[in-house]
């Protein structure tokens, strides 16, 4: 096997991290502390393409593969790991999930606009008593016309208060258990549809997390992602390429450390080397490198 | 900390690339999300140590690689979710 990447590949890593360090860096500091969205950023990252990198050129998005995609996580969430969160959920969750499910209307009215970063996008499958076990889902959808009746609670979603888009689990026929569970997209200023306070986090502040509530939600049946029943699949298929971007996040953080661990031995090196710190820094590089 | 970015590098862009294929990604996947999300807490944590007293000050930045890196632990499938996948995927099931 040999490793080499694309022409492509590399041109996109090179985009990402050059954006990285000039549009994100220098307020990456203050945005943790203040735990303030990065509005700005995800307008920019959305105009060139970041925000819909797998979605076909056709819906809006950027066409690219999904190792293109690995590496311009990983560059962003070296700087910061706050925005690699965000375009990991619109890109992987939302993107690829109406992609590859949506109905052509779905697609024409949702979609387009996910994938050019005109909108953003969550993903609300958590509830208060359904955590890892994701088949205990309590919010449902009830038919009742052309619309279905959404009740229940979503927990800890990602852009929860700044998406435009949801996409939402719910239960249509509680007797199938997880094949009785269906997915909606929901927009933004439905009525019946609030979300509660954006989470006061340890990490990755200045990403947007809260619960989300519904109570006699009414969205129209066009709205239905997939079939009905088709719920737990869909999410399960989702997060299988949700779980590609968050690796990358995880290495976007691991290798800014292993950097700045490097970075800090230099500097006392050049700056005391006779201090036993230093002999102290490299031996601990050794074994720790 | 240089292997285990390597090896986390490794294990994801295969996962990639199977899912560019086509192919089925979903034990493949979830090693690489067990695997990577554990190296960033350690390579924060070791960062950490390196660094002595400045390493836990807002003013040098990998105070704030730790606090992010433990997230990717938990959400979208949490490291036992993970474990679970690749269990079944071992034993057949």
């Amino acid at each position: 096997m040999i490793f080499d990447f694309t022409e492509e590949q590399t041109m996109i890593q090179q985009a990402a991290r050059e954006f990285a360090q000039a549009e994100i860096a220098p307020s990456t500091i203050q945005r943790d502390i203040n735990a303030e969205f990065p509005t700005e950023i995800v307008k920019k990252l959305g105009e060139l393409g970041f925000l819909g990198m797998m979605v076909p050129a056709e819906y809006g998005g950027t066409g690219l593969d999904t190792i293109s995609y690995v590496l311009a996580m990983i560059e962003i969430s070296k700087v910061d790991a706050s925005v690699g969160v965000i375009m990991s959920v619109n890109n992987s969750l939302v993107c690829h999930g109406l992609e590859k499910y949506g109905s052509d209307y779905i697609k024409e009215k949702y979609l387009v606009p996910l994938a050019k970063g005109e909108k953003l996008g969550a993903f609300a499958l958590s509830e208060p008593e359904a955590g890892s076990d994701a088949t205990k889902q309590r919010t449902t959808a009830d038919k009742d016309g052309d619309y279905y009746v959404l009740n229940g609670i979503k927990n800890w979603t990602t852009n929860g208060t700044t998406a435009d888009y949801y996409l939402v689990m719910a239960t249509t026929d509680k007797s199938k258990g997880h094949k009785g569970i269906s997915t909606f997209l929901v927009e933004k200023g439905t009525p019946g549809f609030g979300h509660g306070k954006k989470e006061d986090k340890l990490g990755i502040r200045s990403s947007d997390t809260c619960s989300l509530t519904f109570e006699n939600c009414r969205v129209p049946k066009e709205n239905l992602v997939w079939d009905e029943g088709r719920g737990f699949n869909f999410a399960m298929d989702t997060l299988n390429g949700g779980r590609i971007g968050i690796a990358a996040q995880a290495i976007g953080i691991a290798e800014a450390s292993l950097n700045a661990a490097i970075k800090y031995s230099k500097e006392r090196k050049a700056f005391v080397p006779p201090f036993p710190i230093f002999r102290r820094s490299n031996l601990r590089l050794q074994t720790w490198l | 900390m240089a292997v285990k970015v390597d090896a986390a590098k490794l294990l994801t862009l295969r996962a990639a690339s199977l899912k560019d294929a086509d192919k089925k990604y979903f034990n493949e996947v979830a090693m690489a999300k067990l695997y990577s999300s554990k190296i960033a807490v350690e390579c924060a944590l070791e960062a950490i140590q390196i660094h002595g007293g400045y390493g836990y000050v807002r003013e040098y930045l990998v105070e704030r690689y730790l606090r992010d890196a433990k997230i990717t632990e938990i959400y979208e499938g949490t490291s036992e979710i993970q474990k679970m996948v690749i269990s079944r995927s071992l034993l057949g099931e």
